[in-house]
């Protein structure tokens, strides 16, 4: 008995619901398709029913409402698909459908008329569009009207999250995308299946392939596999937000839905340093001052400082906004006051940081400046010349800024914005970056309510600053790379005399031959300021635990001199006296270091610390110009904004350190990829002979079958394939084996040939029974191992080329397009 | 009537086909060509994009999620085939450079991937189907990256003609069939493809003998060839073709009969007219007559005679040379679709062949407009006058040799017609 195996195929495929049918002249969507049709429309109606329900009602409305309304979808889908085979053309469909959709106006009449119950236009016209939907997808056997159901459906979709954007409603959402997703590439992949030509011959350029992984790889390796900058710098493209009864520690926007101290104007238990916040009565110190006359207990302030005043309507906004919130979602209610757990995680987070900033780091940010320094202490500098500040309107916000002073030299890079949010900051200095132009708080247009009470340093006019007030500061970084090039004049031109004034200590001259001794070599004045800087960083170590013991020493000399460890005072001042014994301007200045280690990936700011109190160094470029240096090992300045040529070596370089750090781990990794590369056709082969043998116990046909789709996949993995429109039979008779294997697999080929086109076993070939059958499936699994069917066929010489990489190929996958040459 | 009558599954089933052919009538088929672009699902795609980016504008900004998920897929179907039809270069060769319609033959398809990344669903349609329909062309499954990957598959062409019929076209829509992108196909030779013919086993009875130095006949006794007989001498005899042996035996004169030289030489005159066929769906006689000329030209050719074919203005000449008979059935596989521009003079019989046995093919039309000069020509006639069962009109049935009907033409059925008219000349 010899049948064709295209139609053994193509019956094979039927069977399983993977190929178009044609009745008559009519084509029959596949059964996967229709069923996924039936799947979308399903997930449109369910939808749909959540928004009618609208939790008005039971559980079991819905529950009931579903399963008929799905239920007789299916069950009609199904007798379409059995009546469609039978029919030569397609049925009038369209007048079933204009009765369906006119029905849910009627039913509609009646439910009015007797019922006193009825639905609104929009959710009557969707229920009409909805089952209409159902029964197209009823009738989606037929590929026209299969199209129509799916297409539609999105827009029911679309209602019902505009109605009701619910989580479960993102669910069902999120399957329908899903599910229309792979049904539309399933009905393209439909539309060229029976068309599909297979490979004759292929040839592939490995060692690009290779190069391409071993890049990959390496990206892998650098990008994903840590969290750190380059990881955080890609994620968080679209925010996770919404602000709506859901709590999500990885949300990246939104309030009360993370924990990142970030805008939005629904839910005030998050309030935080964010301008867009709605106020709120307190009884702290407020910048702002609002006039209430709502009816409510006031609150009395415990202390009254200088505050703006703000027009009334501004309170008037918030509660018409909340109003009208509260009309438009239903879901602004009192119950988020009822979550302790966010109140208790957002107060955590406060009790932690004096401020946050929001912007690159690492930043040194300055509060005090001081000039004189006598051996034993430094003296904070005075204000002698107040820089002019102004305010500025820019995009209808208030920025209070310096006059900017004329350019002398082209070392700044392009200003950039930070954000300091400040939390618990007891000071009324406002941190500020080095090269600061100007300065912005919300509703603050007034230069009355800050003062300039250092060189570079402003204050509020208050006790502190207040809480929860995000800053914005605009400053510029001075490119140092540019300075040695455009400079090299540092200090001498302008700086003042005292700060270049020295202690009158007995080891100032040890220290200036120190400094002297280290700069001999260097031309530029910038250079010795580097070398002073390089040799600190590099020779002495940062030891915040110790402290002078000697009261007679002067502790720069002992720092310098003998114990070359100290914290980072010790440093920022040895780096200032060196710097002025060979005659440059410097001063020391102190503040917070914004770490970058410190750099939080969810909620994208840098929390700043008690401990993160920091010293440091500044010189004088000239022309009002201090520039940061540091001389503390550990502790790194803001350079410019990177290029992508600066990004892309940072990222090779993160790469080549990472794979450097994880060398063994990567080589493990590698040996295990080549291992179970070299090894996949075993690996597959395991799996699908595990496969077979939990299917021994299914019907005999089904068993028959996977033995030869086993034994199939096993030639294949060894290269000899079976010609497409080559049956079973012909493909065995074409192998070269001996008599007694070719007998045993043509015995093999009779039976799936019974199993192709019979289902009962009476029609079994003549000298087979039941018992036969398995065993004969089961010794032909067992002689036919893969490594059997490797044996037999001799590896080819490889006829693409005779490259050293094919061969290498070759060599590493023997079982590549072998030639049929077997020992048999 | 009864109401049984009234509400009987054949009555509702009969209005239900009314309805729906009401419902689905196309009552502006002129609007079609400015409508028909929407059936492209990416423009679903984007109506749905617009109405979920305003329901996210104006009531409820979680939509814009669904908006941003749609865009992402109309972006993916739009620029995956966009990028993808880009790094593929595509080869077309074929094995042989000429076949007849139905026959097979088999075409190399050879595409190089330039992207490291695999290629799918590649379709090639254009250049070698005349009806793009969806299940004409091939397709490929995958190409794999930074390979070059051959495909071969049995192109059985439908129609006659030269092919590629216009540029080849390979494309992609992949993965959604939202956009289609598409590249041209290099193909650097050219198949062929004669009409469909069939073998015809008779020589009409009236075709001219003409003298042959190495063309022998059974049928008439010569002086040549092979012997095919004896008989009894008569007088002018040659005394060199007396059969001594059979004349011993018999007590008279006997002498062998030989086979005489002969061959039919037969001229062909097409009428390949535009105004004279019937060109549309239901009926072609161009086709059926090129079809029926090519069967008689190889059945012809296949039997040793000599044939002479004048389509429009040139004449085919056509004896034992295989290249001849190549040359006359590449120019019948040329023939445009809709026929050619022909004037009256084109239709005349050349004069250096009026007296060979002559077949002018034409139809019903040339004939009723009276613009045919026939001549001694017999005629074979395609009638594209739908004859229901009825006669013929009386000038085609008085001069025609042969009639065949355009409207039901079946190659199957030539060769019947053909003896039958060989028999009756």
């Amino acid at each position: 008995m010899r049948h064709d195996s295209s139609a053994s195929r193509q019956r094979h495929h039927e069977s399983s619901g993977f190929q178009s049918k044609k009745a008559g002249s009519v084509t029959i969507a596949p059964a996967f398709l229709h069923g996924m049709t039936i799947f979308l429309a399903g997930l449109a109606a369910v939808g749909y029913l959540l928004v009618e329900a609208d939790d008005d009602h039971s559980h079991f409305w819905m529950f009931a409402n579903i399963v008929i309304q799905i239920g007789g979808m299916v069950g009609a889908g199904w007798y379409c698909r059995r009546v469609a085979k039978r029919l030569n053309s397609v049925p009038a469909v369209t007048p079933v459908l204009l009765v369906v959709m006119l029905f849910s106006y009627v039913w509609e009449g009646f439910e009015r008329l007797f019922g006193e119950n009825g639905h609104p236009f929009e959710l009557l016209v969707m229920c009409s569009m909805k089952n209409v939907i159902l029964a197209l997808a009823a009738v989606g056997c037929w590929p026209r009207y299969q199209k129509m159901a799916a297409v539609s459906s999105l827009f029911i979709i679309l209602f019902t999250l505009t109605m009701k954007p619910s989580i479960a409603v993102q669910i069902i959402v999120a399957i329908y995308v899903l599910v229309g997703v792979s049904w539309l590439s399933f009905s393209h992949w439909e539309a060229l299946r029976a068309r599909l030509l297979e490979t004759q011959q292929a040839k592939r350029s490995y060692w690009r392939t290779g190069i391409a992984a071993v890049l990959i790889v390496g990206l892998l390796a650098s990008v994903g596999m840590t969290d750190n900058q380059v990881t955080s710098a890609l994620k968080g493209f679209m925010p996770s937000s919404g602000g709506t009864q859901h709590y999500d520690p990885f949300a990246r926007g939104g309030v009360g839905d993370g924990d990142a101290l970030v805008a939005a104007t629904e839910n005030i238990q998050s309030f935080a340093p964010i301008e867009e916040a709605p106020f709120r009565s307190s009884d702290q110190p407020s910048l702002y001052d609002v006039f209430d006359d709502t009816y409510e207990e006031p609150i009395v302030p415990k202390k009254t400082e200088r505050a703006i005043s703000l027009p009334m309507q501004v309170s008037k906004e918030v509660c018409k906004r909340i109003a009208k919130s509260k009309q438009a979602n239903r879901q602004f209610s009192t119950l988020r006051q009822k979550n302790p757990k966010r109140k208790g995680h957002l107060k955590d987070l406060d009790s932690q940081a004096i401020f946050y900033v929001a912007g690159r780091v690492p930043l040194h940010l300055r509060m005090q400046v001081y000039d004189l320094y006598d051996g034993d202490q430094w003296y904070a500098e005075d204000l002698a010349d107040p820089r002019r500040m102004q305010v500025r309107e820019i995009k209808g916000k208030p920025w209070l800024e310096f006059v900017d002073r004329s350019k002398t030299y082209d070392i700044f890079s392009k200003p950039e914005t930070h954000a300091l949010k400040i939390a618990n900051l007891d000071s009324n200095r406002i941190p500020a970056p080095p090269q600061a132009i100007g300065y912005h708080i919300d509703k603050l247009d007034r230069l009355d309510f800050i003062e300039q009470v250092q060189p570079d340093v402003i204050a509020m006019r208050r006790d502190k600053v207040p809480e929860m007030l995000p800053i914005h500061v605009i400053s510029r970084r001075i490119d140092h790379d540019r300075i040695e090039s455009k400079i090299d004049i540092l200090g001498r031109l302008g700086g003042q005399s005292r700060y270049r004034v020295l202690p009158t200590i007995s080891e100032m001259k040890q220290i200036k031959k120190l400094a002297q001794t280290w700069t001999k070599d260097d031309k530029h004045d910038w250079s010795k300021v580097e070398t002073i800087v390089n040799r600190l960083r590099s020779e002495y170590t940062l030891d915040p635990n110790v402290i002078v013991s000697d009261p007679t020493q002067s502790p720069v000399a002992e720092f310098l001199l003998r114990t070359k460890r100290g914290p980072d005072y010790q440093f920022a001042t040895a780096a200032a006296m060196m710097l002025r014994s060979i005659g440059m301007s410097s001063r020391v200045v102190s503040g917070f270091y914004a770490r970058p280690d410190r750099y939080e990936t969810r909620s994208r700011h840098t929390p700043v610390l008690t401990e993160d109190v920091h010293f440091w160094t500044e010189a004088y470029l000239g022309a009002g110009t201090w520039t940061t240096i540091e001389p503390t090992p550990g502790y790194e300045i803001l350079k410019p904004p990177p290029t992508l040529l600066d990004r892309t070596i940072e990222l090779a370089g993160f790469t080549l350190v990472w794979m450097q750090d994880h060398f063994v781990a990567l080589l493990g990794v590698l040996f295990l990829a080549v291992m179970v590369y070299w090894s996949r056709f075993a690996i597959a082969d395991a799996w699908w002979t595990w496969r077979w043998q939990a299917q021994e116990k299914s019907p005999l046909r089904s068993h028959v079958l996977a033995t030869f789709d086993l034994v199939e996949r096993r030639f294949r993995w060894c290269g000899i394939e079976r010609p497409q429109g080559c049956t079973p039979g012909r493909w065995i008779n074409s192998l070269p084996l001996s008599f007694e294997d070719r007998d045993q697999l043509r015995r093999l080929c009779q039976l799936v040939d019974w199993a192709a086109f019979s289902n009962t076993e009476q029609d079994l070939p003549s000298d087979f029974t039941k018992d036969r059958v398995e065993n004969c499936c089961h010794e032909i699994t067992t002689k036919w191992t893969l490594k059997e069917i490797r044996a037999r066929f001799t590896p080819p010489a490889h006829q693409y080329s005779t490259d050293w990489h094919h061969r290498l190929w070759a060599f590493i996958q023997p079982s590549r397009q072998p030639t049929i040459e077997g020992k048999a | 009537m009864s109401p049984s009558k009234l509400v009987s599954p054949r009555r509702i089933h009969s209005a239900a086909s009314n309805v729906d052919d009401v419902l689905n009538h196309d009552f502006c088929p002129w609007a079609n060509k400015y409508v028909y672009w929407m059936k492209n699902p990416i423009w679903l795609l984007l109506a749905s994009i617009i109405v979920s980016a305003i329901c996210g504008f104006y009531l409820n900004t979680a939509v814009f999620g669904l908006t941003a998920t749609l865009v992402v897929i109309a972006l993916l179907g739009t620029f995956w085939p966009y990028v993808s039809i880009r790094g593929i270069d595509c080869r077309v060769e074929f094995d042989k450079s000429r076949t007849k319609v139905g026959q097979s033959i088999p075409v190399k398809l050879i595409v190089t991937n330039r992207w490291p990344w695999p290629i799918w669903g590649l379709n090639l349609q254009q250049g070698f189907f005349v009806e793009n329909t969806s299940e004409d062309g091939v397709a490929l499954r995958v190409i794999s990256g930074w390979s070059q990957s051959e495909f071969i598959w049995d192109y059985a062409p439908t129609t006659r003609g030269v092919y590629p019929i216009d540029v080849p076209r390979v494309d992609t829509s992949f993965p959604f069939d939202l956009s289609r992108s598409s590249k041209a196909v290099v193909c650097d030779q050219q198949l062929i493809v004669w009409p469909k013919t069939t073998q015809l086993r008779t020589i009409p009875d009236a075709s001219e003998s003409n003298h042959s130095e190495d063309r022998f006949t059974d049928k008439r006794a010569g002086d040549f060839g092979e012997m095919i007989g004896t008989r009894t001498f008569r007088p002018g005899d040659s005394l060199r073709r007396v059969h001594w042996s059979q004349t011993a035996r018999q007590g008279q004169l006997i002498v062998c009969e030989h086979q005489a030289p002969a061959m039919t030489a037969v001229r062909l005159i097409v009428d390949v007219s535009r105004k004279h066929h019937v060109i549309n769906s239901n009926m072609n006689s161009l086709e059926s007559m090129i079809e029926t000329v090519a069967s008689v030209c190889q059945s012809l050719h296949l039997q040793h005679a000599y044939v002479e074919c004048q389509i429009g203005t040139q004449t085919y000449r056509c004896g034992e040379s295989e290249a001849s008979f190549r040359k006359l059935m590449d120019t019948l596989a040329k023939i445009p679709h809709s026929g050619v521009e022909t004037t009256e003079a084109t239709m005349r019989p050349a004069s250096s062949s009026r007296e060979a046995f002559t077949l002018l093919f034409t139809t019903d039309q040339a004939i009723d407009s009276g613009e045919l000069a026939t001549g001694s020509a017999r005629m074979v006639v395609f009638n594209t006058q739908p004859t229901n069962g009825q006669a013929l009109s009386s000038e085609s049935t008085v001069r025609a040799w042969m009639t065949l009907n355009a409207a039901d033409y079946s190659l199957d059925q030539l060769d019947d017609h053909w003896r039958r008219a060989c028999h009756a000349a």
